[in-house]
């Protein structure tokens, strides 16, 4: 027989054919290149991510810096603005004091005079607080109701002497007006502006100016209220602050130095405004999200590939798995789709049918390895799975191999589904069951020899030994008479001396007539034991044994019961015997004809007279007339090993049922008949 | 002598009267084993002219295997051996006349044939008895002569002249003469031709 073998280039190329790339098979050197990649991929974006967060940095600090610098040049502008202003205003004041002590060293103001100009002096800012002439002895002043907060204080009695008098000292060198250094009062910081009056006595006059009103006065308010303005003297002590916005925030912050006659002060600013956090705060802190989302995402990604890695390795493990197991099946597998083209084989399958797997995959019903005379029954089933209508019964039939070889098979089928459950074919296990098929035959041959042999031993021993039995009287008879007929023929042989032998004769004459009546007995014994026996029962006790007999000759088996078919009163195995005599001989007839003739038919149905007409009809080559004639005489026989026995037995057993055995020829092969009586 | 072993009672009964009914003695046994015990007990001379009657099945030693024994032991070599057989023992007897039974008789049997059968077992039995006396009788005879005596006999039977032997034995012519006048008196023959029949029955 020959074997079809796959080849395993085929198998790799089948691998190839599913959505898996093949294991790929690396040198050790591109492995340890593939190994490094791997790694590195990953740290490809990581440092990417890394070098965006750090140029985003310092471009928010080169940003940050020069807006920085921006806001400083500004506030260094207004600062020198506001110094400028201040520096305009208060030599402004110097100027008019000085005209009024030039005016008062003339000596052309009367004392009325000159307290309406001196208030017109004070009422131009409200940061003048008093304006006084001194002179050694009797101080004139011209107190300013303007601050009702001091209003009740003497704003000039409450400065320190030592100011007003290092004015007037440096005020008399310079004989221009002069400004005092800072100082603190009790109702804040001041300064004083000294304008000596030339003439005969030393006189002054002396204004006092309130520094936080000064600011309040020549400060734009907008501009106070977004920086801490001071004033402080040289030694870098703040007299006068104003932060009406707020304290300064040191960052922009400038100092500007005030020259004014007599003195230096330091104006300062301090913008309330703190470094521009907030948009780098945003900018920077957006960044670090987006970056940590970055990785994040990458993170997932990498998992997400690492799954799919696993995943895809489980899956081809999975594939090689059911691979090898579909390759190892002694089973043959066979996958088909809702069309019924075959979509896989696997080897057992293909060494089964000896058509290699290309001959098969694709193949659509008729198959190759189908038998043409059974064509129809296969697309019965082909329809029957299809439609879903099969149940996962196995299927038992015959297929061929490529040879020619026919051999029977057991199928057995499920459906085949996808990922969603819905069903894509139909998956197939093929049994080749030759060898159990075989070994029930040998058996059921064994079996068949065996009871033969026990039947032909039991009669034999019987026949051997009644011979045996009926020998030894017959012997001793004839002995006695021929020993007898013996003397007398000699003559003188008296009657004395022949009647004992003559005796002993009879008496075994005596014992051979009591074995004949003693196998009459054991004969009697055997009766059949008469029942109520319903023909469907029969027919099913017998089917079994006849379906055994039918099957080595591939003979169909047909049992027909008609309803209303009487019972048979009597002995159940008798006529089981009978029955199955009938059939073997019924088989046999027809082992010549052609397979498709081979049908046995039983059958069981109402006959004459009220009884049972039980059946057995063959399709065969028929009865002879020479045969026909003596088909039911003892002994004989037209079988090589028979008997002669089975129909004569068959008739003995029916009549003794008060039924009849005949035969009828029909146009194809014999019908024999037993028509047993009413029960 | 008929010897009839049967374990059949009535067999053996009528057996002996038929027997009785043709002159022929008869004595029977039940089994083998009686058989066996009657000729160890020298009840029975071997030398007597006698046949036996062995029925093939038996109770105890079968007919075959007691005559597988006597032929072994060689206790009866002159009585010949009938077997009586039932149906389908036949291939049985077949084998036992192969290994040198005298006849066998199927059961049931034709009386007075097998009559006739032992009466010629017995013509056979005497033939036998007569055989074995002769060749004792020869044996004797060669046995008494002499060494030189059996070297001349020898040449004699081959046929040779006496001037023949003479040379052969490197005696003289004369001295041949008298060994063969010797030999012809002890041997009992008188030609060599007698002598040449004598010797070559014993190698038969």
């Amino acid at each position: 027989m020959p074997v079809y073998r796959a080849s395993p280039e085929r198998h790799d190329s089948r691998v190839n054919l599913t959505t898996l790339p093949p294991p790929a098979p690396l040198s050790g050197r591109a492995t340890r290149a593939a190994r490094v990649w791997r790694r590195l991929r990953w740290w490809i974006p990581g440092a990417i991510v890394v070098l965006l967060l750090g140029a985003t940095s310092f471009l928010l600090t080169l940003s940050e810096s020069q807006e920085r610098a921006e806001a400083g040049n500004e506030l260094v502008t207004d600062t020198l603005w506001v110094r400028e202003s201040l520096k305009f205003q208060l030599e402004r004041e110097a100027e008019a004091l000085e005209l009024i002590a030039a005016d008062v060293a003339a000596g052309t103001l009367s004392r009325a005079t000159l307290e309406a100009r001196l208030q017109v002096f004070l009422r131009r800012g409200r940061e003048s607080l008093v304006v006084a002439l001194v002179r050694p002895g009797m101080p004139v002043s011209v107190n300013v109701p303007h601050d009702a907060a001091i209003g009740h204080m003497d704003p000039l009695g409450a400065v320190p002497s030592a100011a007003i008098e290092a004015a007037m000292a440096r005020a008399a060198r310079s004989g221009d007006a002069v400004f005092s250094a800072p100082f603190a009062a009790p109702w804040g910081a001041g300064i004083v502006l000294v304008a000596p009056v030339k003439g005969s006595e030393p006189a002054h006059l002396v204004a006092v100016y309130w520094l936080e009103r000064l600011l309040d006065e020549m400060v734009p308010w907008t501009f106070a209220q977004s920086h801490e303005v001071t004033i402080s003297d040289v030694t870098n002590t703040v007299h006068a602050r104003r932060a009406s916005g707020g304290r300064g925030r040191g960052v922009y912050s400038h100092q500007a130095s005030l020259e004014i006659p007599g003195t230096t002060l330091l104006l300062g600013t301090n913008s309330v405004k703190g470094p521009p956090d907030w948009i780098t705060n945003v900018i920077r802190g957006g960044t670090v999200a987006l970056a940590i989302l970055l990785f994040w995402s990458l993170y997932a990604l990498w998992r997400d590939v690492q799954r799919r890695v696993a995943a895809e390795r489980r899956l081809r493990e999975e594939v090689a798995f059911r691979r090898a197991m579909g390759d190892s099946a002694v089973i043959g597998l066979r996958a088909r789709d809702l069309d019924g083209r075959v979509t896989f084989v696997n080897p057992a399958f293909c060494r089964m049918v000896g058509i290699a797997e290309e001959g098969l995959v694709g193949h659509g019903p008729p198959m190759p390895y189908w038998i043409p005379e059974l064509l129809n029954e296969y697309q019965r089933r082909v329809d029957e799975v299809l439609s879903g209508q099969a149940s996962t019964a196995p299927f038992e039939t015959e297929f061929r191999r490529a040879n020619g070889e026919r051999f029977p098979v057991v199928i057995y089928d499920a459906p085949l589904r996808d990922a969603d459950a819905r069903q894509t074919g139909w998956m197939s296990s093929i049994l080749d069951v030759t060898e159990e098929k075989q070994a029930e035959e040998r058996e059921r041959l064994q079996h068949e020899r065996l009871q033969t042999a026990a039947r032909l031993s039991t009669m034999g021993e019987m026949a051997s030994s009644l011979a045996h039995e009926l020998n030894q009287p017959l012997g001793a008879i004839a002995s006695y008479l021929a020993g007898s007929l013996n003397l007398i023929e000699r003559g003188g042989a008296s009657a004395e001396e022949l009647a004992p032998a003559l005796a002993k004769a009879s008496q075994q004459a005596q014992r051979a007539g009591q074995v004949i009546r003693r196998v009459h007995e054991f004969v009697r014994k055997r009766e059949p034991q008469r029942t109520l026996l319903d023909p469907a029962q029969l027919m099913d006790n017998c089917r079994a044994l006849v379906e055994l007999q039918a099957r080595r000759t591939g003979t169909r088996v047909s049992v027909e019961i008609e309803p209303g078919t009487p019972a048979v009163v009597g002995d159940l195995v008798m006529l089981e015997q009978v029955i199955l005599n009938l059939t073997r001989n019924g088989i046999e007839a027809m082992s010549e004809v052609d397979p498709g003739r081979r049908v046995l038919v039983i059958s069981a149905g109402p006959g004459e007279g009220g009884g049972a007409c039980i059946g057995v009809r063959d399709h065969g080559t028929g009865i002879p007339d020479e045969v026909a004639e003596r088909l039911f005489s003892p002994f004989f026989t037209t079988k090589a090993d028979g008997m002669g026995m089975g129909l004569s037995i068959c008739r003995s057993i029916v009549e003794a049922h008060g039924g009849r055995l005949v035969f009828e020829r029909m146009d194809l092969g014999t019908r024999f008949r037993m028509q047993f009586p009413a029960p | 002598m008929i010897y009839v072993v049967d374990d059949e009672e009535p067999i053996r009964d009528a057996l002996a009267w038929l027997l009785r009914s043709r002159d022929l003695a008869c004595r029977a046994f039940a089994s083998g084993e009686e058989f066996l015990a009657h000729l160890d007990a020298g009840g029975i001379d071997p030398d007597s002219p006698a046949a036996v009657l062995l029925d093939v099945r038996m109770g105890g030693i079968s007919g075959t295997e007691l005559f597988e024994r006597l032929r072994a032991e060689a206790r009866i070599p002159a009585w010949p051996v009938v077997f009586l057989t039932g149906h389908g023992d036949v291939p049985m007897a077949v084998e036992a006349l192969k290994q040198g039974a005298f006849d066998f008789v199927e059961k049931p049997f034709n009386d007075n044939s097998l009559v006739d059968r032992l009466v010629a077992a017995l013509d056979e039995s005497r033939r036998r008895l007569e055989e074995a006396r002769e060749s004792a009788r020869r044996e004797e005879r060669l046995a008494a002569l002499t060494h030189r005596e059996r070297e001349v006999l020898h040449l004699i039977v081959e046929g040779l002249y006496n001037k023949v032997i003479a040379d052969r034995l490197g005696i003289a012519m004369r001295t041949v003469e008298v060994y063969r006048a010797r030999i012809f008196e002890k041997m009992g023959v008188k030609s060599a031709v007698e002598l040449a029949r004598l010797l070559g029955k014993r190698e038969e």
